[in-house]
């Protein structure tokens, strides 16, 4: 079930539904969007210039599902997961687009309106499991002052709902163990912990910025199949960030990949891996590892690095990189194109009759 | 923990030996003949030598120690050279003024300081966080009396709110008792405060660039929360360490601050008996006052432990 709208930019824009909610569920027997981003610019006014950390970015997510989005680091996936949750610090600053959730347009509101929503109807779980906790406070008092703020829970039922999340998420003894430090907890099971708390007040989305890049490979899977279970079990669209696309194969529905702080190609997660047609995404799935698949006997990265967001070059910022690079590459920038049901591209080349040759 | 704060005890204790020495020292490195001094210029040799032997300043040094250390042991300090009367009772006397404006000062220093560190650190760079900083500028350049001056210009003179100089004892009522506490307290505090706000505001600036603050915010925590209960705390070593010797300068200077207010507290006692070499004097004051920084000390150490859960043993 894919619409195909008109962007601000006259780009196309494949997105699984209308903008703005307009046909229900009920119409198209999908489940209703609960976030949408349209068109979304976060950009950093810095000495060295602007730089467009995020460009221009559309997609959205539905009740309950999971999505992904992918990148190589310094493609603007936590900008734009920070500008969601209105915290993205001067100089940076949303600087166009709509943030659709609840029927409101999220980049407009207060920051006490912000602070109503954020932890509470969206929460967010962060990279780094060593420095995202405090190090100073009790793993119960990080568990239960969101309830005690969102749901005006006392102390002493904010304790015992926290006790029955650090369970859910696997860590044994918790009733003991939350009066503990997070010093006390290893990566992974701080990571748990960061997710008890997300999961805590039953926000509608989660934004999970790379949630288990910090972990070692085998607790990586544990706490993506820890996460996963609790958001189908609770209902929480999740939205996966990651720089990994084997990582996020298992789980999401459907794969939007970013470079240079824009969409370059969205489609669901079947066909993104078994028919990539943006040759970044053709990278990315080249020097990454499987978690489901066996071992590949060689990785290749992709060359060259991400381009400076301060001064994208003209056409196509991949083209610098791209083997498949033809002459209007260099002059146009591609717009978003279907290259198939629910599946599109911003690629010249992949647009064209011929398609990417392989 | 327990086995923390044992250790910490026990460590002080040579610390406070080292203090004995030296204030018993204070008597044999300063110039001039003791017995000389306190017999007057018009002495007959045979009343210095009187006032020696009265003093016990002919035996060795060893056992003048000895027998000092013994009396301190059972909480004697010896006599004043001139009026006769008991240190011991000379401080007590003069020790509730002192402490009153240390604590009192102490108080304004910690509770303005600290907040209004926090505020310069989360408005940094603007109007408000300049404002801020010019004060804490002022108070650190400024010396103390100068500052005691103009407040009590102001508040004293000016407005009349306040009584510029003496002293009420609790036994007074406690508004009374208050109400001459303030001024100097204020002044007395200025320079605490001042450093306190610095240290804060460097201190929390740092501290609000941490992950774990992005995450307080992200789960939509009221700012106040985000500040005081998540940054602060991470803060707050710095500021402890700050406090502790900030309380020793505090100390310092209140001799200035009881002359310029006209209170009779224990700095008045140091001068006057520094003016007349009465060393027991100078010794107990010394001595207390020593006591009482090596118990400042301990106390930020209990702290550490207790405001950051990693520095426990
Ligand atoms: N505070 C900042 N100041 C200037 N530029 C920034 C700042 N934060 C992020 N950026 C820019 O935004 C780009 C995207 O960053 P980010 O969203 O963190 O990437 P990702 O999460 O995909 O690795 C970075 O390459 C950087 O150029
Ligand atoms: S538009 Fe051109 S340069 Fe860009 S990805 Fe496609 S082929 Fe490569
Ligand atoms: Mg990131």
């Amino acid at each position: 079930m894919v619409g195909i709208t008109l962007g601000e930019d006259h780009s196309i824009r494949a997105v699984t539904q209308a903008p703005s909610g307009n046909s229900t569920a009920a119409e198209n027997g999908q489940r209703p969007v609960v976030l949408e981003l349209d068109g979304l610019r976060a950009h950093f006014a810095t000495p060295q210039g602007i730089v467009k950390a995020v460009d221009g970015v559309n997609w959205d997510v539905r009740e309950g599902e999971t999505v992904a989005l992918v990148g190589e680091s310094g493609s603007g996936k936590s900008v734009t997961a920070l500008g969601i949750m209105g915290l993205i610090s001067p100089p940076g600053k949303i600087t166009g687009g709509r943030i659709l959730f609840g029927g409101r347009d999220l980049a407009q509101l207060s920051q006490e309106e912000m602070r109503n929503i954020r932890g509470h109807q969206i929460a967010m779980v962060f990279q780094e499991p060593m420095t995202s906790l405090n190090p100073v406070l009790t793993v119960r008092r990080q568990m239960t002052e969101g309830m005690e703020v969102h749901l005006k829970m006392r102390p002493k039922e904010a304790s015992e709902r926290a006790i029955e999340l650090l369970t859910l998420v696997g860590i044994p003894d918790a009733k003991r163990r939350m009066h503990e430090y997070p010093h006390h907890f290893s990566g992974g099971m701080r990571q748990r912990v960061m997710i008890a708390q997300a999961l805590s007040c039953n926000p509608k989305v989660i934004l999970a910025d790379e949630p288990t890049t910090a972990l070692d490979v085998t607790i990586q899977a544990q706490v993506l199949e820890v996460m996963e279970g609790l958001a189908h079990r609770f209902n929480t669209a999740t939205v996966i960030i990651t720089h990994n696309l084997g990582v996020v194969a298992r789980y999401a529905r459907r794969v939007n990949v970013m470079y240079a702080g824009r969409l370059v190609e969205t489609g669901n997660a079947r066909d993104i891996y078994t028919n990539p047609q943006h040759p970044y995404t053709y990278g990315l799935l080249q020097s990454v590892p499987r978690l489901n698949e066996p071992r590949k006997t060689s990785l290749i990265p992709i060359e060259g690095s991400p381009p400076d967001l301060a001064r994208l070059p003209q056409g196509c910022a991949f083209r610098p990189r791209c083997r498949f690079a033809v002459e209007r590459c260099g002059q146009e920038t591609p717009l978003m194109a279907l290259v198939g049901p629910a599946h599109a591209a911003a690629c010249w080349v992949a647009a064209s009759p011929g398609g990417l040759p392989k | 923990m327990r086995r923390y704060i044992v250790r910490r005890v026990l460590a002080s204790i040579p610390v406070l030996a080292v203090v004995a020495i030296i204030t018993f020292g204070i008597l044999h490195l300063t110039p001039g003949d003791p017995a000389e001094v306190i017999a007057g210029p018009d002495a007959r040799p045979e009343d210095v030598e009187a006032i020696r032997t009265r003093l016990g300043l002919d035996r060795p040094a060893i056992v003048q120690f000895g027998n000092w250390i013994g009396s301190l042991a059972q909480g004697d300090l010896g006599v004043s050279a001139f009026s006769g009367q008991r240190v011991t009772s000379l401080i007590a006397e003069r020790i509730g003024p002192t402490v009153s404006i240390a604590v009192l000062a102490a108080v304004f220093a910690i509770s303005l300081g600290i907040p209004l560190g926090v505020l310069a650190a989360w408005k940094a760079n603007t109007w408000i966080d300049r404002t801020v900083m010019l004060f804490a500028v002022l108070g650190l350049s400024l010396p103390a009396f100068l500052l005691g001056f103009v407040i009590m210009w102001i508040l004293g003179i000016k407005f009349q709110l306040l009584p510029v100089a003496g002293y009420a004892r609790l036994s007074e009522g406690f508004g009374e008792y208050l109400k001459y506490l303030v001024l100097p307290s204020l002044t007395a505090s200025l320079t605490l405060m001042a450093l306190i706000t610095r240290m804060t505001r460097a201190s929390t600036l740092e501290v609000l660039r941490e992950d774990y603050i992005r995450t307080a915010r992200a789960k939509g925590l009221q700012e106040r929360l985000v500040l005081f209960r998540h940054a602060l705390r991470n803060a707050a070593l710095p500021i402890l360490t700050v406090v502790g010797f900030g309380l020793a300068f505090l100390v310092s200077g209140l001799v200035i601050v009881e002359s310029v207010f006209a209170v009779p507290g224990m700095g008045r006692l140091l001068v006057d008996a520094i003016r007349q070499r009465d060393y027991s004097i100078i010794q107990g004051v010394v001595l207390t006052v020593s006591v009482f920084y090596v118990l400042v000390n301990l106390t930020v150490d209990l702290l550490y432990s207790y405001v950051d859960p990693r520095v426990r043993y």
